[in-house]
């Protein structure tokens, strides 16, 4: 029998949340796991190891979390298994209905790690790099979009653009350049803006008004 | 285990000023130990530290070896500039961290960059190298955390090194 969490899945009545509305939101919080088999922190400190920032290279490079709140701390450690994924793992589209995944279609990874990201502190700071030869000064900022998934409505993504909106995967810069820019969002992120899991979250949920339809 | 540099390697030891320095002196005192026997008894303590020397830089060789042999697997970076960095990036660092650092990470490489942690008081710095098979010298990118500001630095090795230094100095007001 299948116990995977079906208060995450879409449901009829949903909707997608606006970019704009859910940016707007004071409070937000969001968790992301880590994989079992990756090292949490850097040597011995408190600082997370920033190979945890997990960037996808699918189609836009983003930075895939939850959003806490109806999606709870210990749903992090459930997970959708590869040879699936495809079928649970796509954007839902705002009216597909979905279903539970069975037994075998999921895992539960007690295991793993986690960290949270406040959106009030990824908000407030842009990253500024400074390129010395040419003297010229970068800027990028991030958005979270709402992203909900056939498995999970709760899936948020971080996108980083820079100071004319485009993001960072669009951008005509050489491969290495774009490298260097997500080593240091990630540095950025671990070092300005993630909490472990070792402090307690404080967060604020979402309004149902927000992504309930009216009946 | 730690043995001493093969043949083969030998390129590898001469990247290393200290190997190098340790290893000519070391022969030298050798070759009077051998040549003038009356010398000894002046010598073998001299020796016995010069030869602890050379184990620890041979640790160290074995550890840039494996540090290059990661990298080498998805960047034909040519070997000499990445040691020649790798030691560069340690000198620079210890001119900008205080003596007494907090925590220092070992040297690591991740899929783009080979990279170094700092944490200091309430300041964090990755320095991160980025070689490219085509350019001489890799990108240096210093991304510091400090009294509540976060700047990101790039150039070469001693431009970011100067930069930062002056950085923190101003207490990351730039």
């Amino acid at each position: 029998m299948s116990d995977y969490p079906v208060r995450l899945l879409p449901k009829p009545h949903y909707n997608i949340v606006e970019d704009d509305v859910l940016m707007s939101q004071p409070g937000l919080w969001l968790i992301r796991h880590i994989d079992s088999d990756k090292t949490e922190f850097l040597g011995n400190t408190r600082t997370l190891n920033p190979d945890c920032i997990k960037i996808q290279s699918d189609h836009l490079r983003d930075l895939s979390n939850n959003l806490l709140g109806v999606f709870r701390t210990v749903d992090i450690y459930y997970g959708i298994e590869k040879s699936v994924s495809k079928s649970y793992c796509s954007l839902w589209d705002g009216s597909e209905e979905c279903v539970v995944p069975p037994y075998g279609h999921y895992f539960k990874d007690t295991n793993r790690g986690y960290y949270f990201i406040p959106v009030d502190i990824l908000r407030q700071q842009n990253v500024n790099i400074i390129n010395i030869p040419d003297n010229t000064k970068e800027e990028f900022h991030f958005k979270i979009l709402h992203t909900p998934t056939k498995c999970n409505f709760w899936h948020i993504s971080i996108r980083v653009y820079d100071i004319n909106d485009c993001e960072v995967s669009k951008l005509i810069v050489s491969k290495k350049k774009r490298d260097r820019i997500w080593k240091t969002v990630r540095d950025f992120l671990v070092t300005s803006v993630v909490k472990t899991n070792d402090i307690k979250p404080v967060y604020s949920e979402l309004n149902p008004a927000i992504y309930c339809r009216a009946e | 285990m730690v043995t001493a540099p093969a043949i083969e390697d030998v390129n590898i030891v001469r990247q290393v000023p200290a190997f190098l320095r340790h290893y000519q002196k070391s022969q030298r005192i050798k070759n009077v130990l051998w040549n003038e026997p009356h010398k000894r008894s002046h010598k073998p303590a001299e020796l016995v530290l010069l030869q602890s020397d050379l184990l620890s830089i041979c640790i160290k060789l074995d550890k840039i070896k494996k540090l290059y042999n990661k990298y080498r697997s998805f960047c034909a970076v040519d070997f000499n500039t990445f040691v020649y960095a790798y030691h560069k990036m340690s000198d620079v660092m210890s001119t900008i961290v205080p003596e007494h650092c907090d925590i220092v990470t070992e040297v690591s490489v991740e899929d783009e960059c080979l990279y170094n942690y700092y944490e200091f008081n309430d300041t964090k710095i990755f320095f991160n190298l980025f070689f490219d098979k085509d350019e001489e010298s890799p990108v240096a990118q210093v991304n510091v955390r400090s009294n509540g500001k976060f700047l990101s630095i790039e150039g070469s090795i001693e431009e970011v090194a100067a930069y930062i230094k002056n950085a923190l100095d101003n207490n990351l007001n730039v």
